[in-house]
């Protein structure tokens, strides 16, 4: 599994943490990944009421050309979102595993730490160390 | 018509007839307290100590106050949940008593280790996964604060009520590659009472 770019959302729909992996790929400016995010939750969220039969869960999974996107959304409203390589296969779950882990750790380091205030960028290092960790872990 | 539903109210025994172990399963498991909903506690306990202080040694030595109380409380709790109470005199007995008893009942296990810096006289307490803390991540603009802090003022607390007067300050880990969360607690001790622990051991060896 490569991963290329890794989101964190807040509830709100602004981006308040991203992570380029794999420096090889052309960068866009800091603008466009909060832009591109901004539009993927109100895409989120149309598709949430987009549902005839009601209680959908919003948008999980996107496959193009290029790269495949997945996203979790916590309960609160959070979206962690992973966009990675066209070889990925979301055997088992192993993504949505890898996302709810992620969900973990921002649980633990970023919201039981008081020097982060609530739906800011999170700058926290331990989070940070235990992210990379974790993707490596993954991408094996 | 007389009120019904006050008899429907199950009655809690009052706190004076409650057992002490109430809560747990068995005296022999005291309770144990999740560690998410301690980390929440202790992550706004760090916030409430930042209010009006100037300098993160202040900072510090609010936590250490806040840790002083539960020091003092800790003590009584663990000489008499002991089988065997017996009250310290030693100066290594009474740290070792800390880094088996009192760390088991705090935090579930023993401290790492005890260390004697001989030159300075000073003991050196060291737990290698200290969970306190363990999901605080200090910024660089605080990078002196070390809230661990708040157990150095238990240690304080603990060494004090048994007459060790001392001064406790808390440090990082040595090696923060192979044990991120080791905290060291650097117990110095009063000239009185380092004195007076050198008479008793000569006392002693007569």
């Amino acid at each position: 599994m490569v991963v290329h770019i890794f989101w964190v959302i807040n509830k709100v729909g602004g981006l308040i943490y991203d992570k380029k992996f794999h420096p090889g790929l052309a960068p866009l400016g800091v603008n466009a990944y909060l832009k591109l995010s901004g539009c993927f939750h109100a895409q989120h969220a149309l598709a949430r009421q987009l549902s005839p039969v009601g209680g959908d869960s919003g948008i999980e999974y996107i496959e193009a050309e290029d790269f495949k996107l997945f996203c979790y959304e916590a309960p609160t409203g959070v979206k962690f979102v992973l966009i990675t390589g066209r070889q990925t296969q979301n055997i088992n779950g192993k993504v949505d595993a890898v996302l709810r882990a992620i969900y973990e750790l921002y649980a633990d380091y970023v919201l039981k730490n008081h020097f982060y205030d609530m739906d800011q960028p999170i700058r926290v290092e331990k989070w940070e160390t235990k992210l990379e960790a974790l993707i490596e872990q993954a991408e094996l | 018509m007389a009120d019904l539903t006050l008899s429907l109210k199950p009655k809690l025994p009052s706190v004076l007839d409650r057992s002490l172990y109430f809560g747990t399963s068995s005296p022999k498991k005291p309770a144990e307290v999740s560690l998410s909903s301690f980390c929440f506690l202790f992550a706004e306990i760090v916030g409430y100590c930042r209010q009006q202080v100037k300098t993160t040694t202040e900072w510090e030595e609010r936590l250490a106050s806040i840790g002083y109380q539960v020091g003092l409380r800790t003590l009584d709790l663990c000489v008499s949940r002991d089988k065997a109470p017996k009250r310290e005199t030693s100066l290594l007995s009474m740290l070792l008593f800390i880094q088996n008893s009192c760390w088991k009942m705090l935090f579930g296990k023993p401290a790492s280790s005890l260390l004697e810096n001989e030159s300075e006289h000073t003991y050196i307490i060291v737990d290698d996964d200290m969970q306190v803390d363990r999901y605080i991540s200090v910024p660089a603009d605080f990078a002196d604060l070390n809230c661990a802090a708040f157990v150095a003022g238990i240690v304080r607390a603990i060494l004090s009520e048994a007459q060790f007067h001392c001064r406790v300050t808390a440090h990082s880990s040595e090696n923060p590659a192979e044990f991120p969360n080791q905290r060291r607690f650097r117990v110095e001790f009063e000239p009185h009472v380092l004195a007076r622990d050198a008479r008793l051991n000569e006392a002693r060896k007569k």
